[in-house]
């Protein structure tokens, strides 16, 4: 059932990540994706890097998303639950 | 956002450096209980290494990954809130009030349940902050901070936005409303232009 999840996200889950850009990742749009770049962050397989890094913390990342990209609550939310449903898929 | 550059500047003249879009409400509490918790536990968290860090937080009972480049700023902050059992997490900054998304009320859980008694006694200026956003409720409290004066007069500052902000969205409600009364009346003219083509060309034939 996929009433709940948008294009995005579906594109995002349902293949392995290769070299997405951080713009694909669902819940960061392109404002959101500028700040992460300017960071130093450009690709998604970094962003899941992090995801790991933190011990798959779902919480954690989202502070994380918070505070280094500027995103909103229901953006990191967006973001941890594709990166979660991703890794749930592949890893 | 000059208060908030110069709150950036002191975290990072102590140690502790935060994500750039960390809210003034985060990085002030993140102050607070640095202090705190150098005073109280005599432990300078912000001068931890990254083993000492991760060492610390698995004492509290935190499972923690590895201490890098980027998870550090998170684990200091879970480990300060580990120490005083208050949370570093606090509301947003204000944000343009464009925002396309219904915000739900996700502080409806605190970030560790099993920590909280009841709730201690209320900073008295955290009244104020809920009338700047507009959909969210404060939950997390703070106990006083006496021992902080530069914070309480940064938050004394922050009463002078929320007009501002109750105004664009009053004004962004109204065009919106109008905005959708022009396109249903736009549909109206349009199926009465056609009905009166047609009733003419009805007359025009049965001439």
């Amino acid at each position: 059932m996929s009433s709940s999840t948008s294009q995005k996200f579906r594109d995002f889950t349902g293949e392995p990540l290769k070299d997405k850009d951080i713009c694909e990742v669902p819940g960061l749009g392109p404002k959101l994706a500028k700040n992460l770049e300017e960071n130093g962050i450009k690709k998604a397989y970094e962003l899941l890097g992090i995801y790991l890094t933190l011990l798959k913390n779902k919480d954690y990342f989202e502070l994380w998303i918070r505070d280094n990209a500027g995103a909103n609550r229901h953006q990191a939310k967006q973001c941890s639950d594709a990166i979660d449903a991703f890794c749930s898929q592949f890893l | 956002m000059a208060l908030k550059a110069e709150l950036h500047d002191k975290l990072k003249s102590l140690g502790y450096e935060l994500g750039p879009f960390a809210s003034k409400d985060t990085l002030s509490a993140v102050l607070c209980l640095h202090s705190v918790v150098t005073t109280q536990h005599d432990i300078n968290v912000a001068k931890l290494n990254d083993l000492e860090l991760r060492r610390q937080l698995i004492e509290y009972g935190l499972k923690v990954g590895p201490v890098t480049k980027h998870t550090r700023a998170i684990y200091q902050r879970k480990l300060l809130e580990a120490l005083t059992q208050q949370s570093t997490e606090c509301q947003d900054d204000e944000v343009e009030i464009e925002e396309p998304v219904v915000r739900k009320d996700y502080e409806k859980k605190s970030l560790y349940p099993n920590l909280y008694d009841s709730k201690s006694s209320n900073y008295s200026k955290k009244d104020d902050s809920p009338i700047i956003r507009n959909n969210y409720k404060p939950t997390k409290d703070f106990t006083s901070r006496n021992t902080f004066e530069e914070v309480n007069e940064s938050r004394s500052r922050l009463p002078t936005k929320p007009t501002e902000a109750k105004k664009s969205s009053v004004d962004d409600n109204q065009l919106a409303v109008a905005k959708n009364s022009g396109s249903s009346t736009l549909y109206v003219g349009i199926a009465l232009f056609v009905a009166i083509i047609v009733f003419f060309g009805y007359l025009w034939l049965e001439k």
